[in-house]
């Protein structure tokens, strides 16, 4: 019934730029495979070659005892389908507006003279939810449904076109971890019924839950593949980096006494941020972090949505626009790097500039200053050439340019909003930017941490808050992190403190 | 390198399309061209006829081009321009009834001159605005910008034969300004409006490419979030941005009231606003190449006159042809730069 | 009453070009391609029905000929925008252009004359029945086929996912260009229509210039009704409407005198198209929101 997928030498260059030096794969017949690596290492390429969305330069692709790759027309996306190969995006291939049954059924409708009989559609479509024990409401637009039942459309998707061999594209990122789990339940479920499924992903803990074999990308390269059963997170995770990591270590320190540079009562959320100390925020995403961050950065608007108080520098700050926020001592480390971050079709100098043009006057567009050489060295944003276009640089780099901007110019006593500032960039520029947040609390700013890695949180912050639908009530003082506990927190918001107790 | 490629190529496929579209209609594309040369840039006369249909073009240009920097379409120029004039046209009118002892040139009468564009840029201006405020609630600037263009289009059709009308003359326009007022033209054809235009032009995109409030103008037309996140008032920077760039446009109608017909005739726009768009978008953000463009969409403009005269079978209706192929062109320009990098892909790998 | 019915009547004929521009509108917009240029593709289907029907005397080929001068000005449209991944607006505009410029210079080769076509005779025109135009009542098929297409048929489902979230649909195997090129085609045959109902039906030839404008209020009308079929027929009604009214006024005068210029009734649809959106915008009159996926290129 099932049947194996194989890579086998996979070479893929775009310009100079090689994604796939020598990738070989073997996804076992009614498994599920984990396909590891950082970001970068060359996983989506090796899946989209698989999958037939792009074609490889050489090596070989094989499903079963066929070869698919010397094919006329070749190796596409339309023919995987017809072989029963189904794929999950990361970016969710749903249109909001429309049903779940609309989604669900797109491509592959049941027509009577170009006319829909939506009555058979449903009819399958409920018998496959039986099946599966995959339920959804069908006649709902999908916008309306929680991210969860979001993925599950498109895993439905796939099973109601007739795959048994399903390759997901980092499908838990934007879960939830109750989300999270159900979902590694229902690719259990699925292996059970025979399904054959190769899943790309980082999070190392989801593949040990989950996965019984994992393989291992390094620079476009395979570099290993392991049995789930002999093997553990810290090796998967030395074998994707190539060396052992040193994370740091924040010793717990009484910082209590220390001044508070910034107040916010918003709702139910009280949050002080304190000169040396920094403060984690940890929760579910869709808690409220938004909200916070709002608030602190662009007051007056986010005053238009909710009431709140607000303190900054000791002065009542609720009315000030983020024009008004940014003439005082604060940088931002925006949550998206592309949106919010960079305009990435300025240069490296322009960027640095960003937000500071009007005090430079006419000095704005005479080359780099001596200054912004050094910012860009000292950062270690590479190329260092100040008229290189951003665009070109990659996540990290593009990440530590704004970490440049943004701490770079920054007197000692400030403040720091930091919002997932290291969330798809390589192991080398997390460690960069992580020194780099530790260096700014340690001459006095007090840096506010919003992250969903729990292990950037716990090893950065001096306290961590939970924030749970927009209450900010459980506290977490000071290393060792009791880990559990903040995460039964994220969860179930501030009963926590009674299950701790 | 790669502008100049791209635009040569825009250039050349449009000069072919059109040479196809007149040999279709069965005239030689030779003679057409020679015509059009000829009368455009043929001898002094003609050139300063050529500068001085390039004046709105080049007005209209700059505040497309404006706009554009900011990531917003201003296809409303026509509009603008129309309130512009009808603002210039009453302030005409006002002082002829206020001031009709000044009879000579005098510091009052420059004055007036002065105000009355200020009125224009007032006009055109509001106009913009409105877009600018509409586009903050949420209302694309091209659809707004469209509507817009019918209101000030209806509002000159009423001014002309309600308050402004000039009861001496059965045609559509308004009371002539006072014979102090009325600015001569400068060289032959040529009206105070060139020079202007020019230092406008010029002002504008150096000051876009090289003063603080330009980066902010460039840095929220390419990334707004980014701009706001870094404390660039994007809101603010997008309205007063489509409100100068309305400005820019209603000076066409100033320069039509007080230094060219010293009336306002319905209809004395053939299309300016959205000639500008054209303009501005060949001469992409460069200062040489709006001049340049200007320049060549007024030849066009006159040379196309003369069509009528000078050939059988071709009208002056030709020119909306070619604009209109000029902006084929330009649409193929993005996959036209696409093949370039390939190709050039291509040499490096062979290399 | 019959001065009633004769207003609706009127309304009715006024609106005709614009509903179906509209509805061209729809699917061209649906299907993720803007379309400014349903203005050009009317005034090019215009002209072509007059020259057709003049040379052929039948009214017939005249209305097919409209049809295909439409779908000729959109396959432009599609090559630029669908094939050459050109900016949408750019290319609407183009369109538009070389419909404002080549029926006079196509006339004055074909007839010496600069900017029309000869009046056509009776027997060259659509037949009415009754008083109505067999086009008029087109109208209304086309909008119960279109709302029929949108909901219950599969093409209707490619059309709103291609605007909506093209990537969903390319990546079943379905091409997105495909279904856009036929949207926008759609669009050139049903502005073709209106064009010729223009041109041979409600008037007796081309003039330039004919259709003012009608092709902008149509997408005024498309986007007041929220992108869809039904919707964007309503508002066109109702801006059919006031230009009737417009007729019904003329020489009214109140308070005192007052002659209400006809100058103010013919911006009421742009003016009521502004207020909506901006009124819209705050989220309670109307959802109108635009395909997600509408005027980015592939």
């Amino acid at each position: 019934m099932g049947f194996n997928g194989q890579l086998k030498g996979i070479h893929k260059a775009y310009g100079a730029c090689v994604a796939n030096q020598s990738v070989d794969l073997l996804v076992r017949s009614g498994t599920i495979h984990a396909l590891v690596g950082e970001n970068g290492a060359g996983k989506s390429t090796a899946m989209k070659i698989l999958f037939g969305a792009i074609p490889s330069d050489s090596g070989v692709i094989k499903f079963g005892d066929t070869e698919v790759t010397n094919r006329s027309p070749r190796w596409n996306p339309e023919q995987a389908f017809r072989h029963g190969i189904g794929m999950v995006h990361q970016h969710f291939m749903l249109a909001g507006p429309e049903t779940v049954l609309d989604n669900l059924v797109l491509g592959a409708e049941t027509t009577h003279y170009g006319l829909r009989n939506r009555k058979q559609e449903r009819a399958q479509l409920e018998e496959l939810m039986t099946s599966t024990g995959l339920k959804l409401p069908l006649d709902r637009a999908v916008e309306s449904l929680p991210i969860g039942l979001q993925s599950r459309c498109e895993i439905l998707k796939v099973l109601y076109r007739k795959a048994r061999f399903l390759i997901l594209d980092e499908p838990t990122a934007v879960l939830t971890p109750q989300e999270t789990e159900d979902f590694l339940a229902t690719l259990r479920v699925l292996r059970q019924h025979g399904n054959t499924i190769l899943i790309v992903t980082h999070k190392l803990k989801e593949v040990m839950a989950v996965a019984d074999e994992a393989t291992v990308l390094r620079a476009g390269s395979t570099v290993a593949t392991r049995k789930i059963a002999d093997t553990s997170v810290a090796e998967l995770a030395e074998l994707m980096v190539g060396r052992r990591l040193q994370l740091p270590k924040v010793t717990a320190k009484n910082f209590s006494a220390a001044k508070a540079l910034a107040k916010l009562t918003l709702g139910a959320a009280k949050l002080e941020l304190r000169a040396g100390e920094i403060t984690g925020i940890a929760g579910v995403e869709g808690n409220g972090q938004e909200e916070l961050i709002h608030a602190l950065a662009n007051p007056s608007t986010a005053l238009k949505l909710q009431n709140f108080e607000l303190e900054l520098f000791g002065r009542a700050a609720r009315h000030y626009t983020a024009k008004d926020v940014r003439g005082l001592p604060i940088a931002i480390i925006p949550a998206d790097r592309h949106r919010e971050g960079l305009v990435l079709d300025f240069n490296s100098t322009e960027n640095l500039r960003l937000g500071r043009e009007q005090t430079r006057g006419r000095g704005l567009f005479k080359a780099a200053s001596p200054r912004e050489m050094e910012l860009l060295k000292s950062y270690d944003v590479r190329p260092s050439n100040p008229t290189a276009i951003s665009r070109g640089l990659s996540g990290g780099n593009q990440q530590k340019l704004i970490v440049a901007r943004e701490l770079g110019n920054l007197p000692n006593d400030s403040i720091v909003l930091a919002v997932h500032p290291t969330r798809g960039v390589d192991l080398g520029a997390i460690e960069f930017i992580h020194g780099r947040l530790l260096e700014a609390a340690a001459k006095g700013a007090a840096v506010l941490l919003v992250s969903s890695e729990l292990d950037e949180l716990m090893s950065l912050s001096h306290r961590i808050g939970v924030i749970y639908r927009g209450e900010l009530s459980t506290w977490f003082d000071g290393s060792p992190y009791d880990e559990k506990a903040i995460g039964v927190a994220m969860l179930s918001g501030p009963r926590a403190k009674e299950v701790r107790a | 390198m790669r502008y100049v490629t791209t635009t040569a190529i825009t250039w050349i496929l449009a000069l072919t399309l059109t040479s196809i579209a007149v040999w279709a209609v069965g005239e030689s594309p030779l003679h057409v061209l020679k015509i059009l040369g000829a009368s455009a840039f043929g001898s002094l006369d003609n050139f300063s006829y050529t500068l001085f249909y390039a004046t709105p073009m080049l007005l209209t240009g700059t505040a497309v081009a404006l706009a554009l920097q900011a990531g917003l379409f201003n296809i409303g120029a026509e509009g603008q321009l129309y309130v512009g004039a009808v603002c210039a046209a009453t302030w005409g009118a006002i002082t002829r009834h206020w001031l009709p002892n000044v009879t000579t040139v005098s510091f009052t009468g420059i004055l007036v001159v002065i105000v009355g564009a200020a009125a224009a840029f007032a006009g055109g201006a509001c106009w913009g605005a409105i877009a600018g405020y509409l586009r903050r609630r949420n209302v694309h600037e091209v659809i707004s910008t469209i509507m817009l263009n019918f209101i000030g289009m209806s509002l000159v059709n009423w001014a002309v034969l309600n308050p402004l009308k000039n009861p001496d003359t059965q045609s559509l326009e308004t009371v002539w300004i006072g014979q102090a007022f009325r600015v001569p033209h400068l060289w032959k054809q040529m009206t105070y409006g060139f020079p202007i235009a020019l230092v406008i032009a010029i002002g504008v995109l150096w000051g876009v490419k090289k003063t603080w409030w330009g980066f902010r103008i460039r840095a929220t037309g390419q990334n707004e979030n980014a701009a706001r996140t870094a404390g660039i008032p994007v809101a603010r920077t997008a309205f007063v941005t489509m409100a100068l760039s309305g400005g820019i446009a209603g000076l066409v109608g100033f320069h039509a009231v007080f230094l060219d017909a010293h009336r306002m005739i319905d209809g004395f726009s053939p299309g300016f606003g959205f000639t500008g768009l054209a303009v501005a978008l060949l001469a992409r953000g460069s200062i040489p190449g709006l001049i340049f463009a200007a320049m060549l969409f007024g030849g066009l403009h006159k040379g196309s006159l003369d069509l009528d005269l000078e050939t059988d079978r071709v009208t002056r209706d030709l020119s909306a042809v070619i604009q209109a192929l000029i902006l084929v062109a330009l649409c193929t320009q993005p996959k036209i730069g696409q093949i370039l990098d390939k190709l050039k892909f291509r040499r490096k790998e062979a290399a | 009453m019959t001065g009633l019915l004769s207003f609706i009547m009127t309304a009715l004929r006024l609106s005709t070009p614009l509903s179906y521009a509209a509805l061209g509108g729809y699917c061209s917009e649906r299907s993720g391609t803007v379309n400014i240029a349903l203005e050009g593709m009317m005034l090019m289907g215009a002209f072509a029905a007059a020259v057709v029907a003049h040379h052929t005397h039948s009214a017939t080929f005249g209305v097919l000929a409209g049809v295909g001068g439409g779908m000729l000005l959109a396959s432009l449209h599609g090559l630029l925008c669908i094939q050459l991944g050109a900016d949408q607006i750019i290319s609407g505009m183009a369109v538009n252009f070389l419909a404002l410029g080549l029926p006079p210079v196509i006339s004055k080769a074909l007839y010496d004359m600069s900017g029309g076509t000869p009046m056509l005779s009776a027997h060259e025109r659509v037949p009415n029945w009754f008083g109505i135009s067999p086009l008029v009542g087109g109208a209304f098929v086309a909008l119960a086929v279109l709302v029929v297409v949108h909901r219950h048929s599969r093409l209707g489902q490619y059309l709103r996912f291609a605007g909506e979230h093209p990537e969903a649909l390319q990546s079943q195997g379905v091409s997105v260009k495909r279904v856009r090129w036929i949207g926008v085609l759609l669009a050139g045959l049903l502005c073709g229509l209106a064009g010729a109902y223009l041109s041979i039906d409600h008037g007796g030839g081309f003039s330039r210039n004919m259709t003012a404008g009608r092709g902008y209020m149509a997408l005024a009308a498309l986007i007041i009704g929220c992108w869809t079929p039904l919707g964007a027929m309503l508002a066109a009604l109702a801006f059919g409407a006031i230009e009737a009214s417009q007729i019904l006024l003329q020489g009214v005068t109140v308070a005192g005198g007052f002659a209400i210029p006809v100058q103010w009734i013919q911006v009421l649809p742009y003016i009521a198209t502004l207020a909506i959106l901006a009124g819209a915008a705050g989220g309670n009159l109307i959802k109108a929101r635009p395909p997600k996926a509408l005027g980015i290129p592939l």
